[in-house]
C-alpha cells in the first residue's frame, strides 16, 4: 500500500496535488503509468493519485467510500475510452442524461415537499431515487451490464470462446469487486478490513486492461525466464 | 502459487492467451495448466457466421504447447489427447500433430490407441486436415517397419463413404490417399503383400457391393478398361480403379514371391462374381511366369472365346503371351475353335462378325501360328485362312480392345497446308468438286475441315485466288468453300494486301443460289458443308473491310456496285428470322441486341453499308471537305445524300431490335454525316422511339449507342433518353443488357459531371437518380471511373474538378452506406491534396474497403505520405487496424506495416507519434505478430 514519504525514490516519485510526495507501490506506479499513456490528458492518472491519496487519510471517515468512488470513475472513464459503453443501443448521450437529471431533481424535490411524514419521505425519495438509477443506467448503457461491459474489456466476442472458464472466472471476480466498490460507495460504510486487498486485486484488473499488449507480454517473457532460471538453478 | 495466480491474471486476455501458449515451453507447467486452469479442457468448436453462411474455426492455443511438449511428456500430452472430443479441425490438426511429434518407442508402444484415435478424428465432420497427418503416420510405421500398425491404418483411410455419395468415394481426399499409395505401399507389398491384398480386397468389394447391389455384372470393362496401365482407362479418381491398381501391383509381387498362395488365390478369383477380380487373375497369370499353368488353363477354357465373357482383353493379351507355352496339339485344338467361330446367331451382318473375330484371334497369334507351321504341317491351313480373312478387309481397328474409346479433335482435313499449297486454284476446284462427299463418316475428314485450311492457303496466294474467283462460280461447290475463299481474302485485305478486286466482285454479285440452301441427309452434314447463308454473311464482312481500308483505291464503279449490292442484301437477306431471334437472341436471354446483330446477315450488311457511306464521304473531293475543318467532330452538312432515303425506310422497315442496335452504335458516325437527319428521325419518333409499344426498338437503339464515346453534343440530343435510362436502373442484373451497356451508361454520366453538364448538386438531376437507383456494382464502378480520371488528369489542388470531385465525395459519404465508399480509396495515390487536409474524407470509407486488395491501396498510400503528414498517416492506419477483418487481410503486407512504422519512428519525438506507433505495435502485437515489437517506443 502506497505511504505518505520524504525518502522516496526518483523513478517511484510523484507529486500530489498539495505538493506532499507520494509512494506509489510497483503496481500503482505501473497503472499510473499505463493511464498516463492511455489517456493523454492525464485525467486518469490523476483520478488514480487521489484515490491513493484518498485511502491514505486515516483521518478521514468517508475515505472508503471516496476512494470506492473514484475508482468507480476511474473504471467507467475507462470504459468509455476503450468504447464499451458506446454501445449501438444506448439511447441517450452523457450531455442529454445530464440535463434529464437536473430536471428530475427538480420535479422530485417539488414532490418530495408535498409529503409531511419525514419517514415516509425518505423512504419515497430513496425509492424514487433508485427507479431513476435504474433507468438512467439502461438510457446510458443500453442493456447491457457492467459485468458485461467489464469482461468486455478483456475478451472480444471470438476471444471469450479460447479462455477456459476458470481463467474467464477470475475475470468475473473482479467485475464483483466493482459491484462491492458501488456497495460501498452507497452504504458509506467506514470500516473495511477487505477494502485494500480488493483494491490491490483489482489493480491487476485495470493493469491490464490499461496496458498495451507488449506491456503484458514483457511480464509473460519475464515470467516464463525466471521460471528457466528457476529450473536450471534446481538442477 | 502467487506467482501462477498472477500468471493466471496476465493470461486472462485472448491476446496474451495465445502469446503465453506460443511462448511457454516448460513442462512443469503442465499439470498447473490441466487442473488448475482447466486449459486443455476448454475447446472452441466451430461457429456458424452471423449471415449463417460460413463455419468458422478458432485456433486453439494450449495445442502449440501440446505439440511442443509431447516429445517431452507424451504420457500427460497423450492423455490430453483422449480426452478431446470436437470438431474443430484445427484443433485436430494440432492434437495430430502432437502425436507425430512424439518419440518413437512412444508410437509403437501405443499404436493401437492411436490409430483409434486418428479413426476417431478421421470421421469427424471437417477431416480434411487430418487426413494428410494421418497419411504422415502412415508413413512413419512404414518407416519404422511396424507393418502391421502401417496396414491397421491404411485401413482406416481406405474407408469409402457408402451412404454419402451415389458412388462410393474416399472420405479422404484422393490427393492424399494417391500420395501415400506412391510412396509407401512398395515397402508394404515387398513385406506383407498377403495382408495388403486382403484388406484393399474387402474394401473393393464393399465399393462394389453398394454401387452394383442386385446387379449381375460389375461393369468394370466400363470403369476400367484394361487391368493393365493404358491410355484407355479413365483414371477419374474412382477409387475402385486405385483399388485396382493396388490389388494387381500387390498380386504380381506376391505371385513372386508366394506363387502357390498366390495361385490358390487367384484361382478362387477366377470364378468371383465380380468380373474385376476374374480379370485380375487373368492379367497376373499374362504377367507371372510362375502362374503358367493357370495360364494355360485359361486358354483351354472354350467357353472364354467368342462368348463375351469378362476380360476378353486380358484374355487376348494372355493369348499373344503365352499361346506359345501350350502343347501343339492344344494349340490345334484352340484353332479348331477359332475356325469354328463364334455361336451362329441370326443378327444382321453375323457372317462378318464372325470373320472379324477370327482374324482378331489369329492376327494375335499369327507369329506362333508360323513359327509352328515350320514343324506342323497342320498349321499352314490356319495361315492361309489368316491369309483369305486379311484380304476381306475385315481387320478390327483394335486388336485387343473390342470397344476403345475414342475422342473427337474437330473437323479434319484430308489433304495438308503443303498440297493445298502446291495446287493451283483450278486443280483445288477440281480437287473439291470430286472428293469428300456426304454422307461424311463421323470425325472423319471433311469439307469443313479441308476449308479451314484452304482460307490460310487463300489469305497466302490471294493475287492467284483473286483473279480466279470466277472458278468458285459452281454449284458443285460445297458452301463450306466459299466462305473460306472469301474469308481468306477479308484476311488479306486486313494484312494490308492488294489484288485485283473486279473478278472478286464479278463472284459475289452473281446470284449464286441466294436463297436456296443445299439438301442435306444428316445433321450433322450442315456443319460439314456449310450454308450459303454463313457465305452471304463472309462477303458482307468482306465489302466491310475493303471500305474500311483508304489504303486501297476504290472507284466510283466499285462503290456504286458494292452499294446496291449491300442494300439489295439489307432488303432481301432472310437472316435474322423473327422466330430465330426469338429463340436465341435476347429475348432468350442468350445474348444481347449488338452481338446478335453482328452475328446476323442483315446485321453484318448494315454496318458495312454504314461503313460504305463515310468511305463515300472521304471519298469526296478536297474542295469539298475543306470546310469541315476546324469544326469539330459533327461539322454541319449532308454527306450521305445516296444512303438517306434507304436508312430512313430500312428504320422504319426492320423488324429485328438487334439490326436495329445498328443505327444506336454508329449514331456519331450518322451524325457526322447529316445531323439534321438524325434530328429528324429523332424528333418523328424512329430513332430512339419514346412511344412504349417501340419500347424494344429504343432498347436496342439505346445498348447499340452505348458502346460509343461520349460526345456533348450527342449527350444534349438524349439527355431524356439518358434519363429514361437511369430511371429503367435495376438492382439485379439483367441478361438482356450486354454489361457494356451499363458500364457505358455510367461511364458517359461521369464524362457528363467531369465536364460540367450534370451536378450532383441537382436535387432530382439525372446524377442523383442514377446514385439512388444503381446497385453498388455500378455505383463503384462510377467512383472507380472518376478514380481513373483522377489518375489520368493529374490535377490542381486549386482545379475547378478537383472541387467537384470532393463536392461528389463529400455528398456521397453522407448518403451512401455501403461498400460504394471503399471505391474513393482508387482516389487516393493521384489526389493534389495533402493527406491532412482530406484525413476526414478517408477515416469514414476504412469500414468498407474490400478485404486485401482495397486495404493495400490504403497502406500504400499511407507509406507514401507517412514522412509528410506522419500524424495523419498513422490516424489512418490506426482506423484500418480497428477493422477486425484487417487481422487476416494485412498478413501478406506486413513489410509494407513495418516499413511505415519504421519511417515514423523517425519522428518519435512527437509525443502523438510515439503514441500512434505504440497503439499499432501493440495491436499487431494483439493480432499475433510479435515481430513488430522492436518497433515500440520506450517513454
Amino acid at each position: 500500500m502506497s505511504q505518505s514519504s520524504s525518502k522516496a525514490t526518483a523513478s517511484s516519485l510523484e507529486k500530489s496535488k498539495d505538493n506532499k510526495l507520494l509512494k506509489f507501490t510497483p503496481k500503482e506506479l505501473k497503472l499510473y503509468e499505463f493511464l498516463r499513456t492511455l489517456d493523454g490528458s492525464g485525467k486518469l492518472a490523476r483520478m488514480l493519485e487521489g484515490v491513493v491519496i484518498v485511502l491514505l487519510d486515516k483521518n478521514n471517515p468517508v475515505r472508503f467510500a471516496q476512494a470506492a468512488n473514484t475508482i468507480r470513475c476511474l473504471t467507467d472513464s475507462i470504459l468509455d475510452l476503450k468504447g464499451q459503453t458506446k454501445r449501438p443501443h444506448k439511447l441517450l448521450d452523457t450531455k442529454t442524461i445530464s440535463v434529464l437529471e437536473k430536471q428530475f431533481s427538480k420535479i422530485l424535490s417539488i414532490a418530495l415537499g408535498n409529503i409531511s411524514d419525514p419517514k415516509e419521505r425518505k423512504e419515497t425519495e430513496e425509492s424514487v431515487v433508485a427507479k431513476f438509477r435504474q433507468l438512467k443506467n439502461l438510457l446510458s448503457y443500453g442493456t447491457k451490464t457492467k459485468k458485461d461491459q467489464l469482461l468486455g474489456l478483456l475478451y472480444h466476442k471470438d476471444g471469450l470462446r479460447i479462455i477456459p472458464k476458470n481463467l474467464q472466472d477470475s475475470a468475473e471476480k473482479l467485475a464483483k469487486i466493482y459491484h462491492y466498490f458501488a456497495e460501498v460507495l452507497h452504504e458509506h460504510r467506514e470500516d473495511e478490513p477487505d477494502f485494500i486487498n480488493k483494491w490491490v486485486y483489482f489493480q491487476d484488473f485495470l493493469i491490464i486492461v490499461a496496458s498495451g499488449f507488449f506491456d503484458i507480454a514483457k511480464e509473460i517473457d519475464q515470467f516464463l525466464e525466471d521460471r528457466t532460471i528457476n529450473n536450471e538453478k534446481s538442477k | 502459487m502467487k506467482n501462477l495466480n498472477k500468471l493466471a491474471i496476465l493470461i486472462s486476455k485472448p491476446e496474451h492467451f495465445e502469446y503465453f501458449f506460443k511462448k511457454v515451453n516448460d513442462p512443469d507447467l503442465f499439470d498447473w495448466l490441466d487442473k488448475e486452469t482447466g486449459a486443455f479442457d476448454h475447446i472452441p468448436g466451430p461457429v456458424l457466421s452471423e449471415d449463417g453462411k460460413y463455419i468458422r474455426f478458432s485456433p486453439w492455443w494450449p495445442a502449440q504447447y501440446l505439440i511442443k511438449m509431447s516429445n517431452k511428456i507424451p504420457d500427460k500430452v497423450f492423455l490430453v489427447l483422449k480426452r478431446i472430443k470436437t470438431d474443430n479441425y484445427f484443433v485436430l490438426d494440432d492434437s495430430a500433430q502432437a502425436i507425430l511429434n512424439m518419440p518413437t518407442d512412444f508410437l509403437l508402444k501405443n499404436a493401437k490407441e492411436i490409430i483409434h484415435l486418428f479413426d476417431n478424428w478421421l470421421y469427424t465432420k471437417y477431416p480434411k486436415l487430418i487426413q494428410e497427418r494421418a497419411a504422415n503416420l502412415f508413413k512413419e510405421y512404414i518407416d519404422l517397419n511396424s507393418f502391421d500398425n502401417a496396414l491397421n491404418l491404411l485401413n482406416i483411410l481406405s474407408k469409402l463413404l457408402v451412404e454419402k455419395y451415389k458412388k462410393p468415394g474416399f472420405e479422404m481426399e484422393i490427393f492424399y490417399y494417391n500420395e501415400l499409395i506412391k510412396n509407401s505401399i512398395p515397402k508394404l507389398i515387398e513385406n506383407v503383400p498377403e495382408k495388403l491384398i486382403k484388406i484393399i480386397k474387402i474394401h473393393l468389394r464393399r465399393a462394389l457391393e453398394k454401387e452394383y447391389k442386385g446387379k449381375k455384372s460389375d461393369l468394370s470393362e466400363l470403369w476400367r478398361p484394361s487391368i493393365e496401365s493404358s491410355s484407355q482407362n479413365w483414371g477419374h479418381d474412382d477409387p475402385k480403379e486405385i483399388f485396382v491398381q493396388l490389388i494387381r501391383d500387390t498380386m504380381e509381387a506376391l505371385s513372386k514371391i508366394y506363387p502357390s498362395k498366390a495361385s490358390v488365390i487367384l484361382k478362387r478369383w477366377l470364378t468371383d462374381r465380380f468380373s474385376i477380380f476374374q480379370r485380375i487373375t487373368i492379367h497376373c497369370t499374362r504377367i507371372c511366369d510362375s502362374q503358367i499353368d493357370l495360364a494355360k488353363e485359361i486358354i483351354m477354357e472354350k467357353e472364354r472365346l467368342f462368348s463375351g465373357k469378362p476380360g476378353y482383353h486380358e484374355f487376348l493379351l494372355l493369348l499373344k503371351n503365352k499361346f506359345k507355352e501350350i502343347s501343339e496339339e492344344n494349340k490345334l485344338e484352340f484353332l479348331k475353335w477359332v475356325e469354328e467361330g463364334p455361336k451362329k446367331d441370326n443378327f444382321e451382318g453375323f457372317e462378318d462378325y464372325k470373320k472379324r473375330e477370327q482374324l482378331r484371334i489369329l492376327i494375335i497369334i499369327s507369329d506362333i501360328i508360323k513359327e509352328s507351321a515350320k514343324t506342323k504341317k497342320e498349321f499352314d491351313y490356319y495361315l492361309e485362312l489368316l491369309d483369305k480373312l486379311n484380304i476381306e478387309k475385315l481387320k478390327p481397328e483394335n486388336l485387343t480392345f473390342t470397344h476403345p474409346h475414342v475422342s473427337w479433335v474437330g473437323p479434319t482435313s484430308s489433304l495438308t497446308k503443303e498440297e493445298m499449297m502446291k495446287m493451283t486454284p483450278d486443280e483445288f476446284v477440281d480437287w473439291i468438286k470430286n472428293n469428300l462427299q456426304p454422307p461424311f463418316e463421323m470425325m472423319g475428314p471433311s469439307p469443313e475441315g479441308v476449308a479451314r485450311i484452304f482460307q490460310e492457303v487463300v489469305k497466302e496466294k490471294h493475287i492467284e485466288y483473286a483473279n480466279a474467283a470466277d472458278k468458285f462460280l459452281d454449284d458443285k461447290i460445297w458452301p463450306a468453300y466459299l466462305c473460306a475463299y472469301i474469308r481468306g481474302l477479308e484476311e488479306a485485305i486486313k494484312e494490308g494486301k492488294f489484288f485485283d478486286l473486279e473478278p472478286v466482285l464479278r463472284f459475289i454479285e452473281s446470284p449464286l443460289k441466294f436463297h436456296e440452301e443445299p439438301e442435306i441427309k444428316l445433321r450433322h452434314d450442315t456443319f460439314d458443308i456449310g450454308q450459303y447463308s454463313w457465305f452471304r454473311g463472309a462477303t458482307y464482312n468482306f465489302i466491310e473491310e475493303v471500305v474500311k481500308k483508304d489504303e486501297l483505291s476504290l472507284i466510283e464503279n466499285f462503290m456504286e456496285r458494292t452499294r446496291m449490292l449491300l442494300m439489295d442484301s439489307i432488303e432481301r437477306d432472310e437472316d435474322p428470322t423473327e422466330a430465330e431471334e426469338k429463340q436465341y437472341g435476347p429475348d432468350a436471354q442468350n445474348m444481347d441486341y449488338v452481338t446478335y446483330c453482328i452475328n446476323s446477315n442483315r446485321g453484318k450488311a448494315l454496318h458495312a453499308l454504314i461503313q460504305h457511306a463515310l468511305r463515300f464521304a472521304r471519298m469526296r473531293s478536297e474542295e469539298e471537305k475543306k470546310d469541315e475543318k476546324g469544326k469539330g467532330p459533327f461539322p454541319p452538312g449532308e454527306r450521305m445524300n445516296l444512303y438517306k432515303e434507304f436508312l430512313s425506310k430500312r428504320l422504319i422497315e426492320e423488324k429485328s431490335p438487334s439490326v436495329q442496335s445498328s443505327y444506336g452504335q454508329f449514331l456519331p458516325y450518322v451524325f457526322y454525316l447529316d445531323q439534321e437527319w438524325v434530328k429528324q428521325m429523332k424528333e418523328n419518333d424512329k430513332l430512339f422511339p419514346k412511344t412504349k409499344e417501340k419500347n424494344k426498338v429504343w432498347e436496342a437503339h439505346w445498348q447499340g449507342y452505348l458502346f460509343n464515346n461520349f460526345y456533348d453534343r450527342l449527350y444534349e440530343l438524349l439527355k431524356e433518353d439518358y434519363k429514361k435510362a437511369v430511371n429503367n436502373l435495376v438492382q439485379v442484373s439483367d441478361k438482356k443488357k450486354s454489361f457494356h451497356e451499363d458500364e457505358g451508361l455510367v461511364q458517359h454520366l461521369m464524362i457528363a459531371f467531369w465536364r460540367k453538364i450534370e451536378d450532383i448538386k441537382e436535387k432530382e438531376g439525372t446524377l442523383n437518380t442514377f446514385f439512388k437507383k444503381a446497385s453498388l456494382e455500378l455505383r463503384s464502378l462510377a467512383i472507380r471511373f472518376l478514380g481513373d480520371g483522377v489518375k489520368e488528369n493529374k490535377l490542381s489542388k486549386d482545379s475547378d474538378e478537383w472541387a467537384r470531385l470532393k463536392d461528389l465525395w463529400k455528398d456521397r459519404l453522407k448518403k451512401a452506406q455501403d461498400a460504394e465508399l471503399a471505391n474513393f480509396v482508387t482516389w487516393l495515390k493521384y489526389c493534389p491534396d495533402n493527406l491532412d487536409d482530406i484525413v476526414e474524407l478517408i477515416i469514414p470509407i476504412v469500414p468498407y474497403l474490400y478485404m486485401g486488395y482495397q486495404e493495400e491501396d490504403l497502406l500504400e498510400y499511407i507509406n507514401e505520405k507517412i514522412e509528410i503528414n506522419t500524424k495523419s498517416s498513422l490516424l489512418l492506419l490506426d482506423e484500418l487496424f480497428k477493422v477486425k477483418e484487417s487481422f487476416v487481410n494485412i498478413h501478406f503486407r506486413l513489410d509494407l506495416i513495418k516499413e511505415i512504422l519504421t519511417k515514423a519512428k523517425k519522428y518519435k519525438d512527437i509525443p502523438e507519434v510515439s503514441k500512434h506507433i505504440n497503439q499499432s505495435v501493440n495491436r499487431l502485437g494483439e493480432m499475433g505478430y510479435y515481430d513488430f515489437k522492436d518497433l515500440l517506443i520506450k517513454e
